[in-house]
């Protein structure tokens, strides 16, 4: 029987979650380590996002215990297929983040404040992709990035890195 | 003062702490990195504490001066104590980078950086081969991934090895039997080894406890003996040569993966390459080959009229190579009926070349007629039982219509009792009047074909 732990969001909503699934989590599995993981375990975190993280958790537990399993070299071909099916749920993934920014920031801080290297990764690229390729001023666009540079300054900046903000 | 925005409106990205935007950074290259450094104030200095630099284009002329200092002054402001990855990947003027690549290399050795790509393309003389600063054999401990163009590897005497060296790819550099054998002998830990076109090598062994990942690409018109003398852990070997200079003298008892390519027009030496396959090679799960495997199996069948039992558990085949002749055809689905464990099976329609695929040579589009009349069909015959019965899918990419490979498509669909999927890529012609209305006919073609499998889906990309 796996070991259940009560995850409690900011707005007090309670997760039922497995040890192994959160474990992933090195903030709470330094906190399980400690003792100090009785009762509910309250998260800065609120519920629309924890409900992601653990989205995300399960998915890559569910990987992990494949691949544990996975003691006959016979079966490297059905690996490969599964790995088809997580490019397949991490695009999609990927494409409800980008449609909602706000749940993207929020995820990944609450990947930062948790500890999950490899969410905060997969967040920070996806990031990176959408920055790649685009000027400037579709960056400031995309996020809402206000300019406060003086036109002097700008141009002090591009001087510097002329050979960035050419073609 | 920005209460009165609503959600949308915020600049959350910029409130993120400093080391989400650092790392964010770090996946972008160099250029587009400080390109950042004018949105605003907040990300004036945030790409100087990316963990990578990745250099990949400079700007060239083929005569007068070119001016490399620009990666000397942004190397300059860049503040990590600590890099993951220093690359150049880039074309540079042979008389007027050499000196400049000292520098690179000890900034990044300083920075104990672990990936070190420093891949250059040569021009207007492609040999021109740049050499290292003696720092570069010694303070290493850090690097686990190194991959060169156009080195000029000269280890010292003493050189006592990449400690924590686990992948190593040489391509276009200037190399002896030595220096392959000085490496293999000090680099302990050593995983993959890729020697990719490099000059002046007649032969080399390679041997490592270690050693997973072998892959050898020759130099165009250059004869290098390849010998594998000992390496008991090779999981995956890619050999790109002649046939006749490969040779296996260990047992490889770990391997899953071999691509064997022939890339000349020596004659083969069957008896050879029998033993090659019979005997290193039979135990692998995925195989996969050129156009020198069917006029092996020619051979093989119509001379010895054998059946092949090599392959009997093999589980993923590919092949490389156009599938224009009808011969080619009866022999390679000859093959796939010696081969009852089958799982995948993937068809590059098209010629294979030194570890990437050419663009067509091959200038004949797609056929109004696809599909013989059943009696006409020979393949049939060739079916016997279990034939295809564990496949579960097929790639079939770069189709170009030719009765041929639409009655390999036939086949398939016709045997693989348990198929998922055919996934199906198309040829484009170099002249592409009436491609579209062509893919779409030939589409109708194949979803029209009777298949052995209920669920078996065919997608076209």
């Amino acid at each position: 029987m796996a070991i259940m732990y009560a995850l409690k969001s900011s707005d007090n909503e309670i997760f039922e979650v497995e040890q192994k699934v959160i474990e992933q989590s090195e903030t709470i599995k330094k906190m399980i380590e400690d003792g100090a993981a009785t009762g509910e375990i309250p998260l800065q975190v609120s519920s629309k996002t924890l409900a992601k993280v653990l989205e995300w958790c399960k998915q890559r537990q569910h990987k992990t215990v494949e691949n544990e399993n996975d003691d006959n070299k016979g079966k490297r071909k059905k690996e490969r297929d599964e790995d088809d099916d997580i490019k397949e749920w991490e695009n999609k993934f990927s494409d409800e983040l980008k449609a909602d920014k706000d749940v993207l920031f929020d995820l990944l801080l609450a990947s930062n404040y948790l500890d999950l290297p490899a969410l905060l990764s997969f967040l920070c690229q996806l990031v990176a992709d959408m920055v790649a390729g685009k000027m400037p001023e579709e960056i400031r666009r995309m996020f809402n990035i206000e300019n406060d540079f003086t036109p002097e300054e700008e141009k002090a900046i591009t001087a510097e890195h002329g050979w960035a903000f050419q073609p | 003062m920005n209460d009165h925005l609503t959600i949308d409106q915020k600049d959350r990205i910029s409130q993120l702490p400093d080391e989400i935007l650092h790392q964010t950074l770090s996946f972008l290259n160099t250029k587009s990195a400080v390109q950042t450094s004018i949105l605003s104030s907040r990300w004036r200095h945030l790409w100087k504490f990316t963990s990578t630099i990745h250099f990949d284009s400079f700007p060239y002329r083929p005569l007068g001066m070119i001016d490399y200092t620009f990666v000397d002054r942004t190397l300059s402001r860049h503040r990590s104590p600590e890099l993951q990855t220093f690359s150049i990947a880039a074309t540079v003027r042979c008389d007027l980078y050499t000196n400049l690549v000292q520098k690179w290399i000890d900034f990044a050795l300083a920075r104990r950086v672990q990936v070190l790509i420093l891949d250059f393309i040569t021009s207007p003389l492609p040999d021109t081969v740049f050499d290292f600063p003696p720092s570069f054999y010694t303070n290493n401990p850090s690097l686990k991934q190194i991959s060169l163009g156009t080195a000029n590897l000269n280890p010292p005497l003493n050189f006592q090895g990449f400690s924590s060296l686990k992948s190593l790819r040489l391509r276009c550099c200037k190399l002896n039997y030595e220096i392959i054998h000085q490496l293999l002998l000090t680099c302990k830990v050593l995983e993959s080894l890729t020697i990719d076109m490099c000059r002046t090598l007649k032969n080399v062994k390679i041997f490592g406890l270690r050693l997973k990942e072998f892959t050898f690409v020759r130099r165009p018109q250059q004869y290098t003996l390849v010998e594998v003398v000992d390496a008991p852990n090779l999981v995956s070997l890619k050999y790109f040569g002649s046939l006749g200079w490969i040779s296996i003298r260990c047992n490889l008892p770990c391997l899953v993966e071999a691509q064997i390519f022939h890339d000349s027009d020596d004659n083969i030496d069957i008896g050879c390459v029998k033993t090659l396959l019979d005997e290193k090679l039979s135990h692998v799960q995925l195989l996969g080959v050129d156009y020198w495997f069917v006029r092996f199996l020619a051979k093989e069948y119509s001379t010895n009229g054998r059946h092949w039992t090599a392959s009997k558990n093999m589980k993923n085949f590919c092949w490389f190579g156009p599938l224009n002749k009808e011969l080619d055809l009866a022999y390679l689905l000859a093959f796939l009926a010696d081969c009852p464990s089958l799982e995948t099976l993937k068809i590059y329609s098209r010629d294979y070349d030194r570890g990437g695929i050419t663009k067509t040579q091959y200038t004949y589009g797609l056929k109004n007629v696809f599909v013989r009349k059943p009696e006409d069909g020979k393949i049939d015959q060739l079916s016997s039982v279990g034939f295809l019965h564990q496949l579960r899918k097929v790639e079939f990419l770069y189709f170009s219509g030719y009765e041929s490979e639409m009655e390999m498509i036939k086949c398939l669909l016709q045997n693989a009792v348990i198929l998922d999927l055919l996934f199906l890529t198309y040829e484009e012609p170099n002249k592409s009047d009436g491609f579209a209305l062509q893919k779409e006919l030939s589409q109708g073609v194949i979803a029209g074909l009777p298949r052995a499998s209920a669920h078996a889906r065919i997608v076209c990309g």
